[in-house]
């Protein structure tokens, strides 16, 4: 017995909206088959069995958000044939990110990091997009790990991330709504993506009775999330433009401990948001 | 009803405030012991200065949301029990995830060390602040009663869940031993 469809190696495409494509399997056997299938990529690896009563197979249901290598060892009788194909995958637009973000709750703000970090990169050339800490994909999933699925499907991956940045946003609402305090949206969005990348945005202004950005943080605003305590001695008194030329040499060192300048959160919200 | 003692003055001249990173400033009379922190193989290691020129070590752990080189950025005392324990904060820079998430975040880790007897051990740790887990104390969010020899934890965002204040009890007894409850006194 041997496979009539597909070819060997074939390379069967996801659509760039996360569509996964039929995966049709065909002997040149008759009667009832039974369909052995592996699909792995990057130790990532699914498997299971399917029955049809003739020698036809679509492999897309069983496959569905997971891509790599499929194997597949389909046996009639007392015959049996294998063959592999190759499953990969079509990095989103910016409109498919934004149209799929923009059907989420509580994303506001979200699409603004997606895109600034990764520029719509899912996919690397046609395979999942993997940093060097093993983040995977748009959101660089690490922690927790995320799921085959969550690798190769960006809709799914997004899913993830965003569960993260709602526990920020609910990190952020409570710290807003202490105390019975007002807020807006647009000051829940910038708590939350300040938050994201740690730290608090606003603080509270007992003589408007209000929130109001922290104004102890200075921004470089020609780095993204780089600024200074305007409370530290070091940068006191001194202008953006005079603690740039200070340190900003400094911004693609790793930063000595001690250093008068840091990350915040701030300027990172600053920056993304503005 | 209860009188909020955001720790004594002693503390809050001597202790509470955050020592420069690292610096050891010299243990005086009634004066808490002053503590320094420095990181060794992915443990921090801290030094209770007890008496001028006299100093006990204990190394203590973090956890993964800490990079193992990270240095610590403070060490504070909050308290000290009877000349028997301390509690104390320890903080770090966050290990930041993906998308730069926490790459401007904190760490924190309040622990109880027993110093006497000695040699110093910690009886007790719990994670306090956290970009990683959202963790967030209130304001304020470690406050200790010295007449009940009592600490208070209280998260704007705890353990149980983003957003969702908690708050905890740990009481000392005459031995300085720490005993941990969850509170559920609203305060």
């Amino acid at each position: 017995m041997k496979f009539v469809t597909p070819a060997v190696d074939q390379v069967f495409t996801v659509t760039s909206g996360a569509a996964w494509p039929h995966i049709p399997f065909e002997t040149d056997g008759s009667g009832p088959h039974t369909w052995q299938w592996t699909i792995e990529w990057g130790g990532f690896q699914k498997s299971g069995t399917a029955s049809t009563a003739g020698n036809t197979w679509d492999a897309q249901p069983a496959i569905v958000n997971c891509g790599g290598t499929l194997t597949v060892v389909a046996t009639n009788g007392g015959a049996s044939a294998s063959v592999a194909v190759k499953v990969r995958g079509t990095n989103p637009s910016q409109a498919e990110i934004l149209a799929y973000l923009a059907t989420k709750d509580g994303s506001s703000g979200f699409d603004r990091i997606v895109w600034h970090e990764t520029k719509g990169r899912h996919f690397k050339g046609d395979e999942p997009y993997k940093s060097f800490d093993n983040g995977y994909g748009l959101t660089q999933l690490t922690t927790p790990p995320p799921t085959f699925e969550q690798v190769w499907n960006w809709k799914m991956n997004i899913d993830a991330g965003l569960k993260l940045f709602d526990d920020k946003r609910k990190a952020a609402k409570a710290y807003l709504s202490q105390n019975n305090r007002a807020f807006t949206e647009a000051q829940l969005r910038y708590e939350t993506v300040c938050r994201w990348n740690g730290g608090s945005y606003h603080e509270w202004d007992a003589a408007s009775n209000k929130w109001i950005r922290t104004r102890t943080i200075l921004c470089d605003k020609t780095a993204q999330s780089i600024g200074w305590d305007m409370t530290d001695p070091a940068n006191a008194g001194k202008t953006e433009a005079e603690l740039h030329a200070r340190d900003g040499a400094a911004y693609s060192k790793p930063r000595p401990k001690n250093a008068p300048w840091r990350y915040f959160g701030a300027c990172y919200a600053d920056s993304l948001l503005a | 009803m209860r009188t909020a003692c955001w720790l004594s003055a002693l503390l809050a001249l001597s202790a509470c405030t955050e020592s420069p990173r690292h610096e050891a400033a010299p243990a005086r009379a009634n004066a808490p012991p002053a503590v320094t922190a420095r990181t060794s193989q992915g443990r921090t290691t801290l030094t209770i200065h007890t008496t001028p020129g006299a100093t006990s070590e204990v190394t203590v752990d973090r956890d993964e949301t800490v990079g193992a080189d990270s240095e610590p950025n403070s060490v504070r005392v909050v308290a000290a029990v009877s000349d028997r324990a301390l509690v104390l904060v320890d903080t770090y820079d966050s290990k930041p995830l993906g998308l730069s998430m926490c790459q401007a975040g904190e760490e924190s880790f309040l622990r109880v060390i027993s110093i006497v007897p000695p040699p110093a051990r910690e009886t007790l740790h719990m994670k306090v602040t956290s970009c990683r887990e959202n963790l967030e104390l209130a304001d304020p969010g470690l406050e200790w009663r010295a007449d009940a020899s009592t600490l208070y934890v209280k998260w704007l965002s705890g353990p149980n869940g983003p957003g969702i204040p908690d708050a905890r009890r740990i009481a000392f007894d005459a031995k300085g031993d720490a005993h941990l409850s969850i509170e559920r006194q609203s305060r």
